[in-house]
């Protein structure tokens, strides 16, 4: 009745199993049926796309920090309030796009002096953190877009969050800006990582039209790697401080980071230019984490020296404890201690407390 | 009165973190989330580009994960994870996850990928502090070609039974720090049980697609087909088959209408749960417009001779099948009730 080729075919399929249809109810399993997921089940085509917000992140951030100052006696309070969001957008073709919101209500009361972001020592602002759109649908994160509020692409920096923590780097100190408002084409090659920014110059306020401005970028070897190498370099004039109204600077820069077992070893260090003056700035960490990564203790030194006609310098160290029981609760403090200041400055200290909390 | 402003603020913090709900937040800034893009395409390297698919290891998918794999989670597993399913064009063809686990040199974690049907394709260590050395064990083909292909079952063979000392098949291999070795293993498991407790269903549509669209290229769209009613079908089987039994049952069978870009129909993908006595298997089907089974795969691999048997259905319709040396075997009757089920929606119904 059929062709011998196709009697051939279907024979086969008597060989594996040996054994005849169970009769009456039939074969199949009475097993609950599998669930599709309905994102993907849209997602894949492209007559409809999955919800925007399938893959969104979204965490209250609430911390505390309490500052004992030594040179005033006194303490300084900081408290922050944000919501930290993170929203990858996929279509059928692939990722393409990654937005995320950092946005804190932050006050601060009893600093004296104020620091630059507030208007005095008793005071209420809005602080972005990162706050930007991230381009991805171009190459498969190869070579993507970035606009909004950036860390600025430089040194140690770039590759170790540290944004609201009280471990940091030497950012502020060195470029005179941590993060900023701009743009960035930034990707992921087999090899290397890497980011170049044009910013405003402005920090936390978007100011079009005042003159100031930033380009810096970051190239270096995958930031997971055991060692890490990286090379940046900045130009700008960044708003605040001097009569000009803003500091011009530059600098290129090295970074470097290796781990040995549970003790990790950072090293930064950049020169370049404060107007006419020359400039060095540096930074060595070694930490220690312990297993399962719950502690994390570290010490660092961070040296500045500055070159109008004599080199002067200024010298601190700052030991820190970062405990993370759970997903929730980060306990921190830090002690700094001066080793020597600018202009031969009184040298003072600095103990600072840290409660934060995630839900 | 600053002061005691902060002091209120901080007391308002402890207090609302007391009573709101905590399942998906992590210690970490999200600023920190970075994709593991070099590594996907390593791991998977047919992929050309990656979907994220972002879900929640909430307590109950802990429950399900720590019910198969005898070891703890760690804190940082739980929360909002991404699966990254590795696309082709638009095809899936893999899956990508990187998960952490306890080493004596702290957490490593693993970029995994698996086929669709959760299998080891491959794996890399991203973030890594033990001895160079043992690391490159480890990373070495000898060490990978005992993982790749394993199912979490097979993997399971190669620790033992507490999960806390290497089986000593794989003990006997490793010249380095078994730790090591040890870790990526329990790592390995408990990538596979996380994926099927959180993205069961997203796995199930990735391999959707991925029959659909290696049968029909052109295909955008797939909507649900209501099965028909079981007597239903076994009268129809019957009647073009003589087979004497029905082999289908409504509730194991999910249909699938494949479309094009016009709303056209190209045909139809299905999934059937089989049980053959002393074999359970799924079976996916894909047929095309004109009735004829393009492609039939079991969900799971599994015996060489089966996949053989299924790969000579390919080109058949139900007037090839419908014949009694084909119904005489399990298979054939599986192909012609699915045939019955999928025709008539075929012709236009």
């Amino acid at each position: 009745m059929f062709p011998d080729s196709i009697i051939q075919r279907v024979a086969a399929l008597i060989l594996p199993f040996g054994l005849a249809v169970s009769g009456g109810a039939g074969a199949f399993a009475q097993t609950e049926p599998q669930d599709f997921s309905t994102s993907l089940l849209e997602g894949f085509g492209e007559v409809s796309e999955p919800g925007l917000f399938d893959n969104l992140r979204l965490t209250l951030d609430l911390s505390s920090r309490a500052s004992y100052i030594e040179a005033n006696d006194d303490v300084t309070f900081l408290q922050f309030a944000g919501i930290d969001a993170h929203n990858v957008f996929s279509g059928p073709g692939g990722d393409w796009g990654t937005l995320v919101l950092q946005g804190y209500l932050t006050r601060i009361d009893n600093a004296d002096p104020a620091p630059a972001l507030f208007d005095d020592g008793d005071d209420t602002e809005f602080v972005y953190r990162i706050f930007n759109f991230n381009y991805t649908g171009l190459a498969g994160g190869k070579l993507n877009f970035r606009v909004g509020h950036l860390e600025i692409p430089f040194g140690l920096e770039h590759i170790v969050n540290t944004n609201g923590t009280l471990r940091q780097y030497i950012h502020p100190q060195n470029l005179g800006v941590k993060a900023d408002w701009g743009a960035s084409v930034n990707g992921y090659l087999n090899t290397f990582e890497y980011e170049a920014a044009v910013t405003t110059g402005t920090g936390n306020d978007l100011e079009l039209n005042n003159g100031t401005f930033t380009v810096g970028g970051r190239i270096g070897t995958p930031r997971d790697d055991s060692t890490v190498l990286g090379l940046s370099a900045f130009h700008g004039e960044v708003a605040g401080g001097g009569p000009a109204g803003f500091v011009r600077r530059t600098r290129v820069g090295v970074d470097v980071t290796h781990t040995l077992g549970l003790f990790g070893l950072k090293g930064e260090v950049s020169a370049g230019r404060d107007f006419d003056a020359d400039v060095i700035n540096s930074l060595g960490e070694v930490n220690w984490r312990n297993i399962d990564e719950s502690v994390l203790l570290f010490g660092q030194i961070r040296h500045f020296s500055q070159r109008t006609d004599t080199w002067d310098d200024a010298t601190s160290l700052s030991l820190g404890a970062v405990l993370s029981p759970d997903a929730h609760w980060t306990f921190s403090a830090q002690y700094t201690a001066d080793v020597t200041r600018f202009n031969n400055a009184t040298r003072g200290s600095k103990v600072d407390f840290q409660l934060r909390y995630r839900f | 009165m600053t002061k005691t402003l902060s002091i209120t603020l901080i007391a308002a913090v402890l207090g609302l973190s007391a009573t709101l709900p905590c399942s998906d937040a992590t210690a970490q800034a999200y600023c920190a989330l970075r994709d593991p893009v070099s590594q996907i395409y390593s791991v998977c390297p047919e992929a050309d580009n990656y979907r994220s698919v972002v879900r929640t290891i909430d307590e109950s998918a802990r429950e399900a994960i720590t019910t198969r794999v005898p070891y703890p989670m760690h804190f940082t597993e739980l929360g909002r994870h991404t699966l990254y399913v590795g696309i082709e064009g638009r095809r899936p063809v893999g899956l990508v996850q990187a998960r952490s686990e306890r080493s004596r040199w702290g957490l490593v974690e693993v970029i995994w990928s698996f086929d669709l049907d959760l299998r080891v394709a491959d794996f890399a260590l991203q973030r890594c502090r033990a001895r160079s050395a043992d690391r490159k064990e480890i990373e070495s083909d000898a060490f990978k070609s005992l993982v790749r292909g394993r199912s979490f079952d097979e993997l399971l063979t190669l620790v033992s039974a507490d999960g806390k000392s290497l089986s000593p098949e794989v003990a006997g291999l490793i010249q380095g720090d078994p730790g090591l070795a040890l870790a990526v293993l329990r790592c390995g498991i408990k990538t596979v049980a996380a994926t099927e407790a959180a993205w069961s269903a997203d796995v199930q549509a990735a391999r959707l697609w991925h029959r659909a669209l290696t049968c029909f290229p052109q295909a955008v769209k797939l909507a649900p087909l209501a099965p028909r009613d079981g007597s239903a079908v076994l009268d129809a089987t019957q009647a073009a088959t003589s087979a004497a039994t029905s082999a289908v049952r409504s509730d194991g069978v999910q249909m699938f209408e494949v479309l094009d870009a016009a709303g056209e129909r190209l045909g139809a993908v299905v999934r059937t749960d089989c049980d053959f006595g002393n074999d359970q298997m799924a079976v996916w089907w894909s047929v095309d417009a004109q009735g004829e089974i393009r492609g039939a795969q079991t969900e799971h691999g599994g015996d060489p001779l089966v996949t053989e048997a299924l790969e000579g259905l390919r080109g058949l319709g139900m007037k090839e099948i419908g014949s009694e040396d084909s119904c005489a075997n399990p298979l054939g009757l599986v192909a012609a009730e699915v045939l019955t089920n999928v025709t008539p929606y075929m012709d236009g119904e």
